[in-house]
């Protein structure tokens, strides 16, 4: 993605929303002319910290799901025992939905950040560990062999070789997850707390009819979404030089 | 220099590749290992490196007994040893990034080393390898001829004295083949190099063994060895001596399989 296309979308999308709009003509649908003041005034002001403080929640996640789900996929990758041990699990929990855990972690770890970090940050683990698992299971007996002959032992071929292998499975794992990601957050931020995106469209703005700080909150989750893929690609360009134009 | 004494090694699934076998080869030698596939030319790389232990007997390599792969032994396989996120540059690095890593502690890296010329060393290879100009290249841009010369530059950098290959040349087409057996001699003279280099080409252990072991059918117990006066020299590739020698080598593979079967 580079800035020109995006700065293109953004204006097709914008012109599309105000036909739309004058189209609908209804409070509910407000136009971008409307909108967009609103948003960058409260962008500095409540808007911001709701923003700022999904982010923090997303990142955190991220960073949670990386720190499991990293060892665990390189254990499950190179271990063929424990992969048969654990793979139907995996299998099993994969693709339920971890959103239908909400009110089980909203009872467990209560409502704070903690519940939407857990929650966001199990997307992403079971993401990450299957891409990371497969990646670690590429990774040639011969290439392993040929390191541990030049000396390395476990430190040396965690540093030289899991490491930098598992690197690109994660980026994967997150430039796959990170649209459910936010999606999900967006759900449990409008459930018992009083700070983040979801709270600030569903709660306050929805909840207090104002359509425009609605859209604004919206505009803000698309900001958030468009910001973490040009993280990911950055980090992809920056931690994967050897994959260019393979993306 | 290599000393394979009474070895006993068997799979966990309980084939027997060697039973009490004996074998030695002295400093400076150039050894072609030949058998068919499945006969355990691999398992005995991988003693000899270090990778695998043995059940019985033990390896002595330059007076220690081997425990764990040896700082000084290189080992060449036939592909897949380049780490692909990594540059030729970074790839001819390796060796020596890991010795960095662990420092002269004389299990890892010889106690000896110093890695202050880590850079020059790298260059130098490379240079020697004719793939200076590849510095930046990742492996897979780079042809399968090209890959082994890195391999074989990584393996250098770390200044060995015993050379371990395995099937090195056997992914490349004829002429790169000819083109690196030929520079894999003149290294090998050069650096002094004990080697031993396992194929199941007739025509490669030829080219590069001054002895040739031969190994058949599973298990092991007594070396089979021939010696070759033709190491180094593919002038006299129709000379009726050498054609003779050929067909000694393919009956040894071919009859003891027989014997088994």
């Amino acid at each position: 993605m580079r800035w020109r296309d995006v700065g293109l979308g953004t204006l097709a999308t914008l012109v599309i929303w105000q036909l739309l709009a004058w189209a609908i003509n209804r409070p509910v649908f407000p136009p971008p002319v409307q909108v967009l003041p609103l948003f960058f005034q409260q962008l500095g002001g409540a808007l911001g910290v709701h923003l700022l403080i999904s982010a923090a929640r997303v990142v955190a996640a991220i960073l949670v799901a990386m720190a499991i789900a990293v060892p665990a996929g390189l254990g499950l990758g190179q271990i063929r025992s424990l992969n048969r041990l654990f793979a139907p699990l995996i299998y099993i929990v994969y693709p339920i939905p971890k959103i239908v855990f909400l009110p089980v972690i909203l009872v467990l770890v209560g409502s704070g950040d903690d519940s939407k970090v857990l929650l966001v940050g199990m997307i992403l683990f079971f993401q990450m560990l299957v891409v990371v698992r497969d990646q670690a299971a590429q990774l040639r007996p011969e290439m392993i062999a040929s390191v541990r002959s030049m000396g390395a032992g476990r430190r040396a071929l965690f540093r030289f070789v899991y490491l930098p292998a598992c690197i690109p499975a994660v980026i994967t794992a997150l430039r796959i997850s990170i649209g459910t990601a936010i999606a999900v957050l967006f759900i449990a931020e409008t459930y018992a707390t009083n700070a983040g995106l979801g709270y600030y469209i569903v709660v306050e703005s929805w909840g207090a009819l104002r359509y425009a700080d609605m859209y604004a909150g919206v505009l803000a989750m698309s900001l958030l979404g468009l910001a973490l893929y040009f993280l990911v690609d950055w980090l992809d360009r920056r931690l994967c030089p050897w994959r260019e134009g393979s993306v | 220099m290599i000393q394979v004494d009474a070895v006993t090694f068997a799979y966990p699934n309980g084939t027997r590749i060697f039973e009490r076998f004996s074998w030695q080869v002295a400093r400076g030698e150039a050894w072609s290992v030949i058998g068919p596939s499945g006969c355990g030319k691999t398992t005995l790389l991988n003693l000899l490196a270090g990778l695998s232990r043995p059940q019985e007997g033990r390896i002595v390599i330059d007076g220690h007994a081997l425990r764990r792969p040896r700082p000084r032994t290189g080992l060449i396989l036939q592909d897949y040893g380049l780490l692909p996120w990594a540059t030729i540059r970074a790839n001819v690095a390796l060796g020596l990034e890991i010795r960095a890593f662990y420092g002269p502690d004389g299990v890892h890296a010889p106690r000896d080393e110093v890695l202050d010329d880590k850079d020059e060393r790298v260059r130098h290879w490379m240079t020697r390898l004719g793939i200076h100009h590849l510095a930046n290249h990742y492996p897979h841009q780079v042809s399968g001829g090209q890959r082994q010369r890195a391999a074989i530059a990584r393996t250098l950098a770390l200044r060995p004295d015993v050379l371990l290959m395995d099937e090195p040349f056997g992914a490349l087409d004829a002429l790169t083949r000819q083109d690196l057996m030929q520079l894999t001699m003149q290294l090998r003279r050069e650096q002094g190099l004990t080697m031993v280099i396992v194929t199941h080409s007739i025509e490669e252990a030829l080219y590069l063994g001054e002895r040739v072991l031969v190994l058949t059918q599973p298990p092991h117990r007594v070396a089979t060895v021939v010696p070759n006066p033709y190491v180094g020299d593919p002038s006299c590739r129709h000379e009726a001596t050498f054609l003779e020698l050929c067909r000694q080598l393919r009956e040894l593979m071919g009859e003891n399989a027989g014997e088994m079967a």
